[in-house]
């Protein structure tokens, strides 16, 4: 038996390329354990993983949308706009699952407006969004009047800093969100026409598909996990800010990139795009602790996503 | 041959990643700023910092693009040599990326240093982040921006020390000198900060005090916000020039922004005509001030605020006493121009 049908046995280049990314991730752990006295500390990790939520759940959706060939610019924007929506709710007297809620909803209904402009309008998902990106930030800046909106202690700031079995309830709801979209992706009859609209809608369409509702449900759930990055981050910040989630999108795209899954659509993994975004942190956190100068970083942080462009084709070329 | 190709560039830009990470391993060493990994075992005493370790000092500030932050880092970083405390410099990627802040703030906090100096991005989200710092024994000295007071009494949080400047005095300071140069006429306006900071919200407060009462003076409103930023601040007076070229006074809420607004009145072909003042006193704008295109500007300095912080910090970790609240003093820089 030869190396490659070893490999191919073992699982598919994809999950391969996971591995590999995993094994960065372990190198870059190893490096900072020794370059930062305290950073294998499990207090320490917890807190990378922590660090990590906020994008692991804007990446879960994410790789949702990526995995159909389209993108979400507008994630950053719906996460801002979701926040405010939070802490108002709050601010109003209303109880935090309440507000929660809310978040959910808001989020949600950002997600189905760029879906039904992308299906309903023909439009191109990266000019949708990048509409969208403007117009969700603005609209919730209107709703705050440009203000930070400040939430008392209470419920939902409990909640940032209470554990599930050691583990920062904020990490908790990451990796239950990649848990339950692994299942989705795998196990379902919609994870699959997901991967069947990204590999070819035309084929995915004449096998009989419902493209168009496939596509809503997954700028819907990229909204969604707006909406849950929105109530993690109103929990952390004690507030919902105009100024909160400037970029994400971006951080978003480079940890679904990294983790694996192919921007024509078709391939890639949930679990991949959890490693990614862990990956990234660990390089910010790590550097920030040593500390790195802030360009350096920005240096380092680029150069990884293109290596991880790189490791991509090389398993793709094979 | 393809896969070779790839292979070579992934190896190339490996290493030019790992000179990034590593590539500062010599420099920190020789500033001997950070790397404490070996020393707290080497040291005689193992148990909690003793007074004869070296204290350890972070600086988190917002950006390092603005050079009145990079100012007040050189006042710390002096201020540290001399005291021989090592100081760690961390700054988010992005001014206005709060969540980012916070998350230095936390990384920070386990390098288990003796004392944070902030200079908080956002006013009220930094509050839940500093709590943690203050239960970690940490001591938390603010700088510049002021942590929100009503934000930080719901957390419970009390901070050891402010050091910073009044903004409001800044801001009535520029104003008045506005309006005495103008000899109260005129049609004045202002370019805002980001309007959710507490320091932007003291600075337009100032300006509209020194404003109060002045009834031959027409002030243009709302105030637009150009977020601190210079072309920001660039595009909003271009078009604020087309609609309204009656403006005769301008007070910018910091230097980048004058230096974007001072541009579209030049491109208007308005200079000489309005009169600007602003606030930061950065090298950047000492040409400004020689032409008299901008007429004055407040010096709030900011190496003060960096060195004071850190003395504070060494202070306080003796067990000794400071002042809960240190303003520096604020001077007018003003420009040649005769008044």
């Amino acid at each position: 038996m030869s190396v490659g049908q070893l490999i191919r046995r073992i699982g598919s280049r994809r999950s391969l390329q996971a591995a590999g990314l995993l094994l960065a991730l372990l190198a870059a752990l190893t490096y900072f354990r020794f370059r930062v006295g305290t950073f294998w500390t499990t207090d320490n990790l917890l807190d990378l993983l922590r660090q990590s939520s906020i994008n692991t759940i804007l990446s879960v959706g994410m790789t949702f949308v990526i995995l159909t060939a389209g993108i979400d610019l507008s994630v950053g924007s719906a996460l801002c706009l979701s926040a405010i929506v939070v802490a108002l709710v709050l601010r109003g007297g209303a109880d935090a699952t309440v507000a929660v809620l809310a978040g959910l909803g808001a989020g949600a209904l950002c997600g189905s407006l760029n879906g039904t402009c992308i299906v309903a309008g023909r439009l191109a998902p990266f000019i949708v969004t990048l509409g969208t990106l403007w117009a969700f930030r603005g609209v919730g800046r209107w709703l705050c009047d440009d203000r930070t909106v400040q939430i008392a202690g209470g419920t939902l700031s409990a909640v940032n800093r209470s554990e599930v079995l050691g583990i920062p309830m904020p990490a908790v709801l990451a990796l239950l969100s990649v848990a339950l979209a692994h299942v989705v992706l795998t196990r379902t009859t919609f994870g699959r026409s997901v991967f069947a609209v990204g590999g070819s809608e035309e084929a995915a369409w004449l096998s009989g598909v419902r493209v168009g509702r496939v596509k809503m449900s997954v700028y819907a759930i990229s909204g969604l996990t707006a909406g849950l990055a929105a109530v993690v981050s109103t929990a952390k910040l004690g507030s919902g800010s105009p100024n909160v989630g400037v970029a994400y999108e971006l951080d978003a795209i480079a940890a679904t990139v990294l983790g694996g899954t192919s921007l024509m659509g078709g391939e890639g993994s949930v679990a991949g795009t959890l490693v990614g975004a862990v990956f990234i942190q660990t390089l910010r956190k790590g550097m920030s602790m040593i500390p790195v100068e802030d360009y350096r970083q920005n240096i380092a942080i680029g150069v990884a996503i293109i290596i991880g462009a790189l490791v991509d084709r090389a398993m793709r070329s094979r | 041959m393809h896969h070779f190709r790839t292979v070579c560039y992934a190896v190339m830009l490996s290493v030019v990643l790992s000179l990034c990470c590593a590539g500062c391993k010599g420099k920190s060493e020789s500033a001997d700023t950070s790397a404490p990994a070996g020393k707290a075992t080497k040291g005689p005493e193992t148990g909690n910092a003793s007074a004869e370790e070296k204290l350890r000092v972070a600086l988190v500030m917002k950006t390092m693009s603005n050079p009145f932050f990079q100012r007040m880092k050189d006042g710390a970083q002096k201020k540290a040599d001399e005291l021989g405390v090592g100081l760690m410099v961390v700054t988010p990627a992005r001014e206005t990326d709060i969540d980012e802040q916070a998350n230095k703030v936390r990384d920070m906090i386990q390098s288990k240093v003796d004392a944070i100096l902030i200079a908080p991005a956002g006013s009220k989200e930094i509050v839940p982040v500093l709590v943690e710092a203050k239960e970690a024994g940490i001591i938390v000295i603010n700088l510049d921006n002021r942590v929100d007071a009503e934000a930080a009494r719901e957390a419970g949080l009390e901070l050891d020390s402010y050091v910073g400047a009044d903004n409001e005095e800044g801001g009535l300071m520029a104003g008045e000198y506005l309006v005495k140069l103008l000899a109260g006429k005129g049609t004045v306006t202002m370019l805002e900060g980001i309007p959710s900071a507490d320091n932007a919200i003291a600075r337009r407060k100032g300006f509209e005090r020194a404003l109060m009462g002045q009834t031959g003076m027409v002030v243009l409103k709302p105030f637009q916000s150009a977020h601190w930023d210079q072309e920001e601040a660039y595009n909003i007076m271009t078009n604020l020039l087309q609609t309204h070229s009656e403006i005769t006074g301008l007070f910018c809420a910091n230097d980048m922004m004058a230096l974007g607004a001072m541009r579209a009145i030049d491109d208007a072909g308005k200079t000489g005509k309005i009169t600007v003042v602003s606030y930061d006193n950065l090298p950047e704008v000492r040409d400004a001030l020689k032409s008299g295109a901008l007429a004055a500007t407040v010096e709030q300095n900011p190496e003060r605020m960096g060195s004071v912080g850190v003395e504070f910090a060494v202070k306080l970790k003796k067990g000794g006493e400071v002042e809960k609240e240190y303003l520096v003093p604020l001077e007018l820089a003003k420009g040649e121009r005769a008044e």
